[in-house]
């Protein structure tokens, strides 16, 4: 009797777990996340209508629509999506801190090895990332999403400043930078040209809006760190306008945004020789001072290397 | 073997075998690879066991033969177990040592 409703029990219980198991990997399928359809996506947005009574109607030919939708996002869309995460990860796994000059026969060794690994590696973390909804993907849609937002918000100061409107585009920024600078820091500053978008906006919306003073003031917690290096062509043209500004303040934020970043010593010294003969003396007067800070500068090196 | 301390034979030829250009190292690379795979194999089977031979020891040592503040009735009574029990103990300790990357206390 007692054998009997144990084995009862088991069955109930093993049956459970065999119906739960199916479950538990749909939680986790690719498709449920709705950054994985974008061919759906695109099918909810054009087709399906927002009253019930017409939903109702045209149910009969959107449902094979979406399942159609939802096959090829599933086997094509999905899977082609992920090709690059795979690759990376193929490549981090295997083919990353790769020395041949220091340990040319230990990696001689491993390169069969490699080799083989290559294929088998790529294939399984395909599969993998293609079924199943791996974190990543998602962070990565929801950067790209985040990405997206901030390139509009770039666009919209772009705007603002080709339309003469400099002055907005430059307290739009102010307003947005906190949300363009975490994302920022979110992505570890790996969006380059975005950085460099972001500075030369900031350096056209001050100059044309005239906040120059408001942008540099030791006082803004938002003042950008900018060189030459981190401007786009648009930027460097505005940094050429500032040059021959009439403003002497425009022209010494020009100096020192170039004297910054310039490393080779002649072109150095040609940009130093040109501020020293500018017809305003307090700006010449300022250039000394930098000279001298710079010097200064380099002694505390030089004594740090000696010791 | 993934331990690069246990490669000793195959970091040696990582000094000697240095190719400068590109070139070199690609043409190279169908001859050094079979090399480089006999050289390692020599580390797995005899450089690395025989450098794990006094380790081993040394762990026997240190765990039945070490002096110890001990009366001389118990030394006699432990003599004749720690010596049987030296063999055994001593080959284990070195297979664990040529398998896994264990490391000297020393």
């Amino acid at each position: 009797m007692i054998r009997e409703r144990l084995q009862l029990r088991v069955r109930v219980l093993s049956r459970g777990l065999c119906a739960l198991a199916p479950a538990l990997l749909l939680a986790g399928c690719a498709f449920l996340n709705r950054a994985n359809t974008p061919t759906l996506n695109l099918v909810e947005e054009n087709l399906w209508p927002e009253t019930t009574a017409k939903r109702a109607v045209v149910f009969p030919l959107v449902f094979p629509i979406s399942v159609a939708a939802l096959a090829t996002d599933a086997v094509i869309i999905h899977p082609i999506s992920v090709i690059d995460d795979s690759a990376r990860d193929t490549r981090d796994a295997l083919w990353d801190d790769l020395d041949w000059n220091a340990s040319y026969m230990t990696e001689s060794v491993a390169l069969p090895w490699r080799t083989v690994g290559t294929p088998v590696i790529f294939v399984s973390d395909l599969l993998l990332r293609s079924l199943f909804d791996v974190r990543e993907n998602v962070d990565k849609a929801r950067r790209r999403e985040r990405e997206e937002q901030i390139l509009e918000i770039l666009d919209q100061i772009e705007d603002l400043i080709d339309r003469e409107r400099a002055g907005e585009a430059f307290d739009l920024l102010r307003a947005k930078e906190m949300e363009i600078n975490r994302f920022w820091y979110q992505t570890l500053g790996r969006d380059e040209e975005m950085g460099s978008r972001h500075s030369s906006l900031w350096l056209e919306a001050a100059y044309r809006g005239g906040r120059y003073e408001q942008l540099f003031a030791s006082s803004n917690p938002y003042r950008p760190l900018m060189n030459r290096k981190s401007l786009t062509e648009r930027g460097l043209g505005v940094l050429a306008e500032m040059r021959t500004a009439p403003s002497p303040t425009v022209r010494w934020a020009a100096f020192l945004i170039e004297a910054s970043s310039e490393m080779d010593p002649h072109m150095l010294g040609d940009l130093v020789r040109e501020a020293l003969r500018d017809a305003n003396p307090v700006l010449r007067h300022e250039v000394l001072g930098w000279i001298e800070s710079q010097t200064l500068w380099s002694r505390v090196e030089s004594i740090e290397n000696d010791l | 073997m993934f331990v690069k301390e246990n490669r000793r034979f195959l970091n040696k030829t990582d000094e000697w075998i240095r190719p400068e250009s590109t070139a070199a190292k690609v043409t190279l690379v169908p001859l050094t690879v079979p090399l480089a795979t006999g050289v390692l194999a020599t580390d797995l089977a005899i450089v690395h066991p025989a450098c794990s031979l006094r380790p081993a020891w040394d762990d026997v040592y240190d765990l039945y033969w070490k002096p110890r503040e001990m009366d001389w009735l118990r030394k006699s009574i432990m003599i004749p177990v720690i010596t049987a029990l030296t063999p055994p103990t001593y080959l284990v300790d070195l297979t664990g040592r040529i398998l896994f990357p264990i490391e000297s206390e020393s």
